[in-house]
């Protein structure tokens, strides 16, 4: 593997240097002072792992991540930090992780670890029936393809049923979420209606039928019965743990707000 | 020692490193607005106790103390909450502490003396 390391000082380089050295997996470390001039060296050399010093003139660390991404996706990026408070923000921006000052040996190597299981395993394309991603935009794949729906809001009605992790949820809850400050008149209802029926039809289709619970006035959705990152997560799947990256359903803002389930 | 706090909202958990800080002055502090990260954060690092809110998205405090019993048993966890009624259910999750917010320094402080990981040789 091999690594980069960008810090504005030179201690704390060959701090880490000593350190990422130490680690067999590593092959070739190059150290930059510069983020500008680790940016050029990147442009022209492939690079696995980049253990980024975040508070640094000039460019900072964040903003050189966001560079990095354009031009050497698939390199991990872990910062090294003194500062926790960064640690929110560095989590937005899809990098494997972050270590605090003075990072330990043992740190280093989770981070190398983690940084080669993803090479090892890019995201597996599941062929499973039914598969729902919450990490990220919320998607749905059957048999590892993007899910057919007639309306767009179906697609968001199930994102609300799995947020909701099984709790019944009532059609006039629903509803209110859907269509948030609108009045939600006779047209509507039967919009809605038909988007159940929607729902219903894309979970036949991927033979699962019995995922969605539909009672007279109010809907739930089988956690079980779906292969789902999310309630993997909630299970304590280790995969599902690191596999997240700070984004969760991204396309619905209401993923942002407490679904009064406390 | 190693400390992991959770709050979706950014002031409170400032406000909460602070109390923290006065209380552990020598511990590591790592701050989390989004309680799946910080899951991430302890699962890959050495952390001693976790003091979280129980009302976070998109998993609740209540998920976090049950992920976190799966994965680490030996793990702390203390459960903040304004709603007093959060106790019982934060205990019966196995919940090591609850605190009603806003959190009271002196009763953070004594809860963490009762745990009796508090090592009153850091100076």
């Amino acid at each position: 593997m091999r690594a980069i390391i960008v810090d504005d000082e030179q201690m704390a380089i060959e701090n880490l240097r000593l350190k990422i050295s130490g680690d067999d997996r590593i092959t070739e470390v190059e150290t930059f002072r510069s983020p500008l001039k680790a940016m050029d060296y990147l442009r022209e050399n492939d690079v696995d792992i980049a253990f980024l010093d975040i508070n640094m003139p000039v460019m900072d660390g964040l903003t050189m991540a966001k560079g990095m991404k354009e031009i050497r996706p698939d390199c991990s990026i872990v910062f090294v930090t003194g500062y926790s408070e960064y640690s929110v923000e560095a989590y937005r921006l899809h990098v494997s992780g972050y270590l605090m000052k003075p990072a330990s040996a043992e740190d280093i190597k989770n981070e190398i670890d983690f940084a080669i299981s993803r090479k090892k395993n890019p995201a597996p394309v599941s062929e499973a029936p039914l598969r729902v991603q919450c990490f990220g935009n919320f998607e749905v794949f059957v048999s590892g393809v993007p899910a057919k729906f007639k309306y767009t809001k179906t697609k968001e009605l199930f994102a609300y049923l799995i947020c909701a992790k099984g709790k019944t949820i009532s059609n006039d809850e629903l509803c209110s979420v859907l269509w948030e400050e609108e009045e939600i008149n006779l047209s509507k209802k039967s919009y809605f209606r038909n988007m159940i029926s929607d729902l219903q039809t894309m979970l036949k289709d991927a033979g699962a039928p019995d995922v969605l619970i539909k009672q007279r006035s109010a809907l739930s959705i089988v956690p079980d019965k779906i292969e789902c990152d999310y309630f993997s997560w909630l299970q304590g799947d280790p995969i599902a743990i690191n596999a997240y990256r700070g984004e969760f359903m991204i396309q619905y803002s209401w993923s942002e707000f407490s679904l009064g389930e406390f | 020692m190693n400390v992991v706090l959770i709050d979706n909202n950014i002031g409170i958990l400032e406000e909460l490193v602070g109390v923290v800080k006065g209380i552990l002055p020598s511990s590591t502090i790592s701050s989390f607005k989004d309680p799946m990260l910080a899951v991430k954060h302890v699962y890959n690092h050495a952390t001693d106790i976790v003091i979280s809110e129980v009302k976070t998205r998109p998993v609740s405090g209540f998920d976090v103390l049950r992920n976190l019993h799966k994965l680490r048993p030996e793990m702390l966890v203390v459960l903040l909450s304004d709603e007093p009624g959060h106790e019982t259910k934060a205990l019966e999750y196995g919940a090591d502490g609850f605190l009603t917010q806003p959190v009271n320094p002196q009763e953070l402080s004594e809860l963490i003396d009762k745990l009796d990981t508090y090592k009153p040789l850091d100076v």
